[in-house]
């Protein structure tokens, strides 16, 4: 009898220090996320500007769009929040953004679950910077081995696979609301786009 | 007191020597960085853990002390993980995903089983304190092998100028390699020391 009531005792008096830990913790948690969410927005656009310049779009699917629009409002930049399922170690989610014409800027790594020091590669520089300045038109979003364009990181070809992958449906998904917005084929390429993306 | 401290670093290191916690050590030694990080956020647990338990063990009765550590261990890794986020985000980013792991890290209930549960509240921290740093040594040891021969880089700085890294030693292989060699040292080293 004795062993019950010490262990619910603990147990209860755990879960009392969690949830005021919590409490205490609960705010600065959401105001560190949403500080570092800001700061990544700041590094993967090539120019400046505040963070009232920023407004977060939400399309019917949940998908987030950051828009940076500049003093007159005129849209300069847009961010995506996208992932693919297909890394070495799973999910990678990754922040692009997107000049208004459907050029890559930047990307940067939300999370990912890749082999430190191989997969994890596609966080740094030297492999990012080849996808600057690139669209849909102007580059084939496949890797070398698969005759596509991108160099992958030698010993880690599934993790810049994915990589492409996410980004080149990205700039689809950008394409679609931002350049196509209005034409008529539209409605068939959402089809084309969302079954792209399930399978 | 300074006994207790001094065994865990080299001739009862918890890796080299008892090779308990061999998962965390090989799963995260990819990066100088990555190593010590873990090793620092261990010792913080150890001693949280060796000193609420150094304190309670008389009142828990032995048929529910593991269920009863395990409780105060997740306890405190779930406090450490949840301050971190909120107070350092900078290091929330590159420890983020090693701090929940720190729960089934049998170094942290095989010293609470072992010492803490036996022991007075300052023998136990000093028993934390060496079994961390211990642990933390070996992290740093085998951390410095892999990033130096794996990817030519220490602490980030690249060392090895035009060679080329040797990429297995990244890999999982290379940590069941590496910790081999660390470990057989070890063992010669201190045969070798007993028998004069």
């Amino acid at each position: 009898m004795k062993s019950v009531f010490v262990l619910t005792l603990i147990g209860f008096f755990s879960a009392l220090l969690l949830y005021g830990t919590n409490k205490i913790a609960e705010k600065s948690i959401e105001k560190a996320v949403a500080k570092a969410k800001i700061q990544a927005l700041k590094k993967i656009f090539p120019f400046k500007f505040e963070s009232e310049n920023i407004s977060k779009v939400q399309d019917k699917k949940g998908r987030t769009f950051f828009e940076i629009k500049d003093k007159k409002g005129k849209l300069k930049g847009i961010a995506l929040e996208v992932s693919g399922e297909k890394g070495y170690g799973g999910k990678i989610e990754v922040l692009m953004a997107v000049s208004p014409k459907g050029k890559v800027f930047d990307y940067c790594i939300l999370s990912h679950n890749e082999t430190p020091g191989l997969g994890s590669k596609i966080e740094e520089k030297s492999f990012r910077k080849q996808f600057k300045g690139k669209d849909l038109k102007n580059y084939k979003w496949k890797v070398k081995q698969d005759k596509g364009d991108v160099d992958a990181i030698t010993g880690a070809t599934i993790s810049s696979r994915a990589i492409t992958d996410i980004l080149e449906n990205g700039l689809k998904i950008i394409k679609f609301r931002y350049i196509e917005e209005g034409k008529k084929c539209g409605k068939n390429l959402k089809k084309e786009s969302s079954k792209r993306t399930r399978s | 007191m300074w006994k207790e401290f001094k065994k865990g670093i080299i001739k009862e290191n918890p890796v080299l020597s008892a090779l308990l916690g061999l998962c965390p050590t090989l799963a995260v030694t990819t990066t100088v960085k990555n190593g010590i990080g873990m090793g620092l956020a261990t010792i913080f647990v150890l001693i949280g853990s060796n000193a609420v338990i150094s304190l309670l063990a008389r009142h828990i009765p032995s048929k529910v002390r593991i269920p009863s550590y395990i409780v105060i261990i997740a306890t405190f890794v779930t406090i450490v993980d949840l301050l971190v986020q909120a107070f350092s985000p900078e290091l929330n980013k590159s420890l983020g995903i090693f701090i929940p792991l720190i729960v089934v890290n049998c170094i942290v209930l095989g010293r609470a089983e072992a010492f803490a549960g036996r022991n007075r509240f300052l023998p136990s921290i000093m028993d934390a304190l060496g079994m961390g740093l211990g642990f933390t040594l070996a992290l740093f040891l085998l951390s410095s092998i892999r990033e130096i021969l794996g990817n030519g880089t220490f602490l980030g700085f690249h060392v090895l100028g035009n060679i080329p890294p040797i990429l297995v030693f990244i890999l999982p292989p290379g940590a069941f390699i590496s910790l081999g060699f660390i470990i057989a040292a070890v063992s010669f080293l201190s045969a070798k020391r007993r028998n004069g």
